[in-house]
């Protein structure tokens, strides 16, 4: 069922999973033995930018070594550059990890969105900035761990280990509201995490394995096979996975957490957040709950749909009415991804590989109108849309910029999140037509959120906000790079520093407009599989709300 | 010749990269590679088109597949082969787009002079030609729907030229936000194509389009979501607000985008999918009706208005009515015909309306003009003759396709599809309406006294740059007619009959081409246009009746013409306000006190609860870490004791 190819000579995976935890490590521990080191705080950004750089480096070498596989429609579920060491031995829990052909771009797409974060944090972040980086080295080994362990236990150890640094990150370099934010990202998420942890146990007592699948064909996903569970725990467990997915997505109505969590991080902490964690969520549910539990999947399919589109047009509603930009572009990330959520419960590969391409597609939109959010408001120094206007007239190039990241974000057709969008639906309307017509009405209330966002900042008559009329000192308590006018860059148009953040996201998005199929020519065959998983492994599998269609 | 093809697709690229990087690029510069990419473009294609002409009618086309798209392998497979297609239909097109678009850029290089922002206008009306270009030269329906946004983005840029007025910002939106509507339409009518014949290939669609029941309800509502996007894309009611106010943008722009090319394309779109139609009388019956209603609708809006760009922009509207009509009663020819003709006196008159306005410091009320053939020669003959072909007087162009359009839908009604002889009815109606406001700006324009004498003494004629494309498109509003003479040959038709008789399988519906010329139509339509004329003249030239006491004879109708029927004031009251009040009610009372509430409730209880904790650790974070941890360790224990 499984089989493993593309093994590099050494752990190449391992390594790259490692590698900035251990980097973050080093700063940590190098004072200890020779003091004085790591002082400057130039250093410490220097090793970090290149301990992020080498690994995007290294990601970017598996993407491009990632075999693909033309193997049709058997169920063939590869992953690569797996790296299996025994671990607790006692408990049957080994260390593996692994890539398949969703993972390997989440990967990709971590190292680089890290790298873009960790430099944006250099000159946004002014604040305890050493700290602020071992923390967002610790995160980037985190995430990686969850997209790539291959055992259940490990995925859960890294579940949690990603969420301690963000709680910090949060907490201690968030806005005013950063306390109330993060005390609601965390009930959230230790609800979801804890549901989770009862439904892997279950699976632990039941299986006696927590590995996914193993070379040989056994690990969960084979005792499965041979030994299904029956439709009652299926669907509690898909529950108690699911709601921790959920919540990171995240669905309708669990949501409300994303908004809060989102005004308040600075942005590195948000492109971490929007960028790469919320496909943490919808990785989940493509990982394990739809090939561990694809009875309960065929079930729930329907009900997850229903409330995947009433939070993709209700995001799109609030984001329409919202003044404040920050929030604006939260609730637009939201809507978003409850559109991945619903290409997802599509059950067929269209859907799920839209699905995966959106998720590229979204964290470069995201992080880039993160971006353009954080580089209007250290201009003006406010968040809200009616204190702003007419700053095209001022600043041209940050202008156009922020333009095609609103074409993105939008959807316009030849821009790569369209593709995305337009196989989620395609998928979606396989499985029921009406579901695909009326969440594709979000086209219409996203071209309206979007251009309203950009006209109110970009257009008409120049206003100039409080903040830029008092001219604000930067006040130096303050941790945050947004709030105070800064100004120098009331000015100045887009820097070249502004520059090398967004130019690569603007690449890529146009890139994947040209050539959707070099994306998904990897991601295509795992989801093939899984779906193969998931409709011969569920007995009636018609009887779903969605299902039977593939 | 696939050289030729690539010319025409990427040369207006090339210029937009141009134009659009080229910062430190001098204006000179920019009015080289502006209008210069397209007037290469312009050449391909009509190097393409005697290419065509050349072949044998039955081989008429090439397709040329460059890209393999496999978006999904597997079972489900989502493959896409993208090329571009030409044929005698996006011949045609092209040589418009470019041929009228290179008059239009040319005459922008006068009418620009000294705006700021010239290198922005020139590399938007690049990309506008661009996007524009490949939406008629795709030979797939994914890379039309490519196309059709992107010209739909390109004219929310250039309506929103200037973009530090809120009125031509909000008319951008307004324009953008009703055309995504459009998008809505095709890309579920694409999913419906991918579901039914697994392709969106022109091809491989309309070879399969006899699979579905003729005449049934999958093929109707294929083509009816098709019409949710012509309609938005073309300005027909019900989406057709957004074209008046589109009137911010630079004439050039209102006579390239929002008259001669992007307007139409929605005729384009019908005309291509013209199989998925012929399957389907029911949806190619609701494009009539949708037209004929238009064109009188539309017309009675140009009577009452005073802005003269506004009166052309009503005539665009009821002009392409006309060519819905012409696509509605499956004579697909005669709706290009139409469209061809169309775009060049339409482009003739934006220009004209420039010219005066330029000459009357951007003054857009006709009645503070007046007077103007005595200083505007050369623009009052431009005017009339645009003027003339439009309201299709004989050997002028307008004629032709005019009376094409309403004899096909009189032989159509007489052939037994009885009612549309309410189609006939309304266009012919509409050619009376067109004669008489059509006529109406020109006089008042043109003759009597002058209204504003400051304005008057300060006119002047516009320079060369403006004058020579309007004296091109003067030949061409002539040289149209002779495109094809009603009952006698039609080269349009003969031309476009390979693409309209191509024999896809289990071709069902009305015949594609009326079978028989009638006399009856043509003597009627010119007869109620002189009278229209006639009208014109003696309310607005020797003025008896005053315009005043024919508007004060029905006042109702005059204030509801006036107001644009209030569709702006229901669309706002009925759709806009209800969607934003709904949802600022929601953010503010559901989002924050229902869901939001339970959040915070739970958090509440949590912290109630977690209140011994408390007194042992304080910070948040370490709370709760611990209560993972405890909560970790009861189930651990549970599992292990109770759980074997």
């Amino acid at each position: 069922m499984a089989t493993t190819v593309n093994t590099a000579g050494y752990p190449l995976l391992s390594v790259i999973l490692f590698l900035p935890g251990i980097v973050a490590l080093f700063v940590v521990a190098l004072p200890i033995f020779i003091p004085n080191t790591f002082r400057n705080d130039l250093h410490v950004k220097l090793l970090a930018v290149v301990a992020a750089l080498v690994d995007f480096g290294l990601a970017l070498g598996v993407l491009v070594k990632f075999a693909i596989l033309q193997n049709g429609a058997g169920a063939q579920w590869v992953f690569q550059f797996s790296d299996q060491r025994s671990w607790i031995g006692s408990l049957g829990i080994s260390y593996m990890v692994g890539v398949d052909g969703v993972s390997v771009y989440l990967v990709a797409l971590t190292t680089m969105m890290m790298a873009i974060a960790i430099i944006a944090a250099t000159f946004m972040i002014q604040d305890r900035i050493k700290p602020f980086m071992l923390l967002m080295l610790a995160l980037e080994t985190g995430i990686l761990g969850v997209f790539t362990s291959n055992n259940l236990f490990l995925f859960y150890v890294f579940w949690e280990a990603m969420l301690i640094p963000m709680y910090f990150l949060l907490g201690v370099w968030g806005e005013e509201r950063r306390v109330y934010a993060t005390m609601k990202f965390l009930i959230y998420t230790v609800f979801g995490s804890f549901l989770m942890l009862v439904g892997i146990f279950y699976l632990y007592v039941k299986a006696g394995t927590l590995n996914m699948t193993t070379p040989t064909g056994g690990g969960l996903l084979g005792y499965l096979h041979s030994h299904p569970l029956s439709s009652s725990e299926q669907i509690l467990l898909f529950l108690a996975f699911g709601i921790a997915f959920a919540i990171k997505l995240p669905i309708f109505p669990f949501h409300t957490w994303a908004p809060t969590a989102y005004s308040e991080s600075p942005v590195p902490v948000l492109i971490a957040l929007a960028g790469i964690l919320s496909k943490a969520g919808a990785f989940g549910f493509i990982r394990y709950c739809l090939p561990l539990f694809p009875q309960a999947a065929h079930d729930l399919a329907g009900m997850v749909s229903i409330f995947a589109i009433i939070g993709i047009l209700y995001a799109a509603g609030l984001a329409l009415v919202q003044t404040d930009i920050k929030r604006l572009v939260a609730y637009s990330s939201v809507s978003h991804m409850n559109l991945i959520a619903l290409g997802i419960f599509s059950l067929n590969s269209t859907g799920l590989t839209g699905s995966t391409l959106q998720m590229i597609n979204h964290s470069i939109i995201i992080s880039g109108l993160f971006i353009a959010v954080a580089l209007i408001t250290a201009r003006t120094g406010t968040r809200r849309l009616t204190e702003m206007g007419g700053m095209g007239v001022r600043w041209p190039v940050l202008m156009w910029v922020f333009f095609i990241f609103v074409l993105a974000g939008l959807d316009l057709p030849g821009l790569g999140s369209f593709f995305g969008e337009f196989l989620i639906l395609a998928g979606v309307f396989r499985a029921n037509a009406w579901f695909a017509s009326i969440a594709a009405l979000t086209v219409i209330l996203a071209a309206w959120y979007m251009i309203r966002f950009f006209q109110d900042t970009m257009n008409g008559p120049v206003v100039t906000s409080p903040q830029q009329v008092a001219e604000t000192t930067p006040d130096a308590r303050h941790s945050v790079y947004e709030f105070p006018v800064l100004q120098r860059l009331v000015n100045a148009d887009l820097l070249s520093r502004e520059m090398i953040l967004v130019a690569p996201l603007i690449v890529l998005t146009i890139y994947i407009g040209i050539r959707p199929s070099t994306v998904t020519s990897r991601i295509s065959p795992t989801t093939s599989s899984e779906v193969y998983i998931v409709h011969h492994r569920a007995p009636g599998s018609s009887t779903g709300a969605i299902g039977g269609a593939r | 010749m696939d050289r030729l093809m690539w010319g025409i697709l990427l040369l207006p690229l090339t210029g937009f990269l141009i134009n659009s990087l080229g910062m430190r690029l001098s204006n000179r510069a920019v009015s080289l590679v502006g209008p210069g990419s397209v007037l290469l473009a312009f050449l391909c294609a009509v190097g393409s088109f005697f290419w065509l002409q050349g072949q044998h009618s039955s081989a008429r086309h090439s397709d040329l597949v460059f890209w393999n798209w496999t978006l999904v392998a597997g079972q489900s497979r989502f493959h896409l082969d993208f090329g571009l297609l030409l044929d005698p239909l996006s011949s045609t097109m092209t040589l418009v787009i470019t041929g009228v678009g290179f008059l239009i850029l040319l005459y922008s290089v006068g009418y620009m002079h000294g705006e700021s922002g010239y290198r922005r206008f020139f590399a938007e009306m690049d990309l506008f030609i661009f996007t524009m270009l490949l939406l008629v030269l795709a030979d797939n329906y994914l890379w039309l729907l490519v196309g059709w946004a992107g010209v739909g983005l390109t004219s929310y840029l250039l309506i929103g030229y200037y973009f530090e007025r809120p009125s031509a910002v909000a008319a951008a939106r307004k324009a953008f936000v009703m055309n995504v509507i459009g998008d809505w339409g095709i890309m579920v009518a694409l999913f419906m194509m991918l579901i039914l014949f697994g392709t969106m290939n022109f091809s491989g669609v309309f070879n399969q389009v006899h699979t579905v029941p003729f005449d049934g309800r999958i093929i109707t509502v294929m083509g009816l979501l098709l019409l949710v996007g012509a309609v938005a894309k073309s300005a027909q009611i019900p989406l057709y607000t957004w074209l008046p106010d589109a009137m911010e943008g630079p004439t050039p722009v209102s006579a390239l985008i929002h008259a001669a090319t992007m307007v139409t394309a929605g005729v384009y779109l019908v005309a291509r999918s013209y199989p998925i139609y012929q399957h389907a009388p029911k949806a190619l019956h609701v494009v009539a009706l949708i037209g004929a209603v238009g064109t009188v609708y539309a017309a009675g809006m140009g009577l009452t208005s005073n802005d003269i760009k506004r009166i052309l922009a009503y005539s665009t509207m009821s002009q392409i009515a006309y060519m819905f009509v012409g696509v509605g009663v499956a004579v697909y020819s005669a709706g290009m015909l139409h469209l061809v003709e169309h775009a060049f006196f339409k482009a003739l008159l934006f220009m004209g309306a420039g010219a005066v306005m330029h000459a009357m410091q951007d003054e857009l009320d006709i009645r503070r003009m007046g007077g103007l053939k005595e200083k505007l020669p050369f623009t009052h003959l431009a005017f009339f003759v645009g003027v003339l072909s439009i309201i299709g007087t004989p050997l002028f162009s307008g004629f032709s396709s005019k009376e094409e359009v309403i004899g096909s839908a009189f032989e159509r009604a007489s052939h037994g599809d009885p009612i549309l002889w309410l189609v006939w009815g309304l266009a012919v109606v509409t050619a009376l309406l067109t004669a008489v406001y059509m006529f109406r700006v020109f006089f008042l324009v043109f003759y009597g006294a002058p209204r504003d004498q400051h304005l008057f003494d300060h006119a002047h004629e516009a320079g060369p740059y403006m004058r020579v494309p309007m004296m091109a498109l003067m030949a061409l509003s002539v040289l149209g007619f002779f495109l094809a003479i009603p009952g006698v040959y039609n080269e349009m038709e003969a031309w476009l009959s390979p693409v309209f008789h191509s024999g896809y399988p289990g071709m069902g519906g009305p015949a594609i081409e009326p079978q028989a010329f009638s006399w009856i139509s043509l003597v009627i339509t010119l007869l109620v246009t002189a009278i229209g004329v006639f009208m014109a003249w003696r309310i607005y030239y020797r003025r008896e009746p005053t315009p005043e006491r024919v508007g004060a004879a029905v006042p109702g109708l005059y204030r509801l013409l006036a107001n644009r029927y209030y569709m702006d004031e229901i669309y706002d009251a009925v759709i806009v306000r209800p969607i934003v009040f709904t949802f600022r009610l929601t953010s503010r009372y559901f989002e924050a006190d229902l869901v939001d509430a339970a959040v915070d409730g739970t958090g509440a209880l949590t912290r109630v609860l977690s209140g011994r904790l408390r007194r042992v650790q304080t910070g948040y974070v370490r709370n709760y870490a611990l209560s993972i941890m405890f909560g970790a360790v009861l189930l651990v224990g549970y599992f292990i004791v109770g759980g074997r």
